[in-house]
């Protein structure tokens, strides 16, 4: 399980929860809006790292899923191998000062180097697919759509990948932004439920920009209105490090989407900010700005690009990229 | 193997295990009620609070398991998290349930919403695991 809690929110969150459950009962549909009022109102933490972000184009959407799990072990492992200094750290204190208590004069030891955890090795992955059908986790192996099913999908020029994300079916394409967050909830003190409403509220800012005004229903995602979804969410998280993260469609061939029930909501249809500004020029390299300013400001981070901050892993990132190998783990 | 093993958990309290053994936590937001041997697995109250309303359960797979190996999954807002072994043994039975009950780790996680019961094979394990207080600080420390 990962699920920071920030203190003093447990029980407001737990009757929220409760009386949304209690909701869903009655017939009335919960809703992950309903029980957003009690996340934190901004990131309060002032001392969080920048956070590095790299562009991939026309990426297939199995390399993409491959390099965030290695992103992700990467993380876990450099934050593991901090709280192991951080221990050894604590224990030569102690061991100095029971030497100084017994009156040997021994050298203090040097400070650590700086070992809070600040997100220091967060990463934000934007990424335009190749076009792709991707089912999410609770749809894999028997639960999946037939073979027939998937060899349609394929007829249609896309690929069918089974993926580790939550959620339900859709569709990634050229013209859509999909943003892969590879960040540690730890430090930024986030719940999960309360990350997937950040980032329902970073996608609005990025469409408030564009003069569009996005909302949230009782379906997760963002939406024009309540029949009209303009991004979609689907995460994973391991051990505090989540992973996959939203798709916003700028000006993704929106007929894709005829061809399914898009995150297994019968009825709904899917728009664009191209359909809601009647532009097709609006393509992601345009909104990607947007989103960077529109995500800063929701997670209260400073957004650099990874060629900045980080040569070697953006080398690294792009090496992997091309040939399918990569040196990742080697930290 | 399913049969006994439920008949072990729900042995009457008459051992000294029985009465010592209370639960105990993870980091991870787990809590592990431990009787002859069988470690009953589930999520803190804590975490449910923090996934939001869950609507499905990915059940662990019924094998040997080592402590940190993933075993299954919750699923709540468009967001599966993954699910930790808190001790390592072999999985013997998961919450059949939760299949069509998933909301009832909102109403009951700690209690009716059990998610597996895993055979230890290294009880020295449990000495790692947090008591109920230590769990109760770790959580107001802001995890």
């Amino acid at each position: 399980m990962t699920t920071p809690l920030s203190p003093g929110r447990g029980i407001q969150s737990d009757s929220s929860v409760r009386a949304a459950t209690t909701a869903g009962d009655n017939g009335i549909s919960s809703s992950g809006s309903a029980v957003a009022g009690v996340c934190p109102t901004t990131i309060a933490r002032p001392r969080l790292s920048p956070l590095p972000f790299i562009y991939l184009r026309n990426l297939p959407y199995n390399r993409s899923s491959d390099l965030q799990q290695l992103l992700v072990d990467r993380q876990i492992r450099l934050r593991k191998d901090r709280e192991d200094q951080r221990k050894t750290t604590a224990a030569a204190a102690v061991a100095a000062k029971a030497n100084l208590d017994s009156d040997i004069s021994f050298e203090t030891p040097m400070h650590a180097p700086a070992l809070e955890e600040d997100g220091r090795h967060d990463l934000l992955l934007l990424v335009e697919h190749t076009p792709t059908y991707t089912n999410g986790r609770r749809n894999r192996g028997v639960q999946a759509i037939s073979d027939q099913e998937a060899a349609r999908l394929r007829r249609l020029g896309a690929t069918y990948v089974e993926s580790l994300r939550g959620g339900e079916i859709t569709f990634h394409g050229p013209g859509q932004l999909v943003a892969y967050p590879i960040l540690d909830l730890k430090p930024i003190k986030l719940s999960v439920r309360c990350y997937v409403s950040y980032l329902e509220k970073a996608i609005i800012a990025t469409c408030a920009q564009w003069g569009v005004k996005a909302i949230t229903t009782d379906n997760t995602g963002v939406w024009i209105n309540d029949q009209k979804k303009i991004a979609a969410i689907g995460v994973h998280v391991q051990r505090y490090i989540t992973s996959h993260g939203l798709a916003l469609n700028c000006n993704t061939d929106l007929d894709f989407f005829k061809e399914i029930v898009a995150c297994g909501l019968t009825g709904k249809e899917t728009t664009s900010l191209a359909r809601e500004l009647k532009s097709l020029q609006i393509d992601v390299g345009r909104v990607i700005p947007s989103f960077l300013k529109g995500f800063g400001s929701t997670f209260n981070r400073e957004l650099v690009p990874l060629t900045e901050t980080d040569p070697d892993l953006e080398r690294r990132i792009q090496e992997y990229v091309r040939t399918g190998t990569h040196s990742l783990l080697d930290v | 193997m399913r049969h006994q093993a439920m008949a072990r958990v729900a042995a009457p309290a008459s051992s000294f295990a029985r009465f010592y053994g209370t639960k105990r936590f993870t980091e991870e937001h787990e809590w592990v009620d431990i009787e002859n041997g069988v470690a009953t697995v589930g999520i803190t109250d804590h975490a449910q609070a923090a996934l939001g309303e869950i609507v499905f359960v990915e059940a662990a797979e019924l094998k040997d398991i080592e402590k940190g190996d993933t075993i299954g999954s919750v699923e709540s807002v468009k967001a599966a998290s993954d699910i930790y072994a808190p001790l390592s043994g072999k999985v013997v039975e998961t919450n059949s349930r939760l299949g069509d009950e998933p909301g009832l780790l909102n109403e009951a996680c700690e209690t009716d919403g059990w998610l597996c019961k895993i055979e230890l094979s290294n009880e020295d394990e449990v000495k790692d695991l947090l008591t109920k207080e230590a769990y109760v600080k770790f959580c107001e420390e802001g995890h």
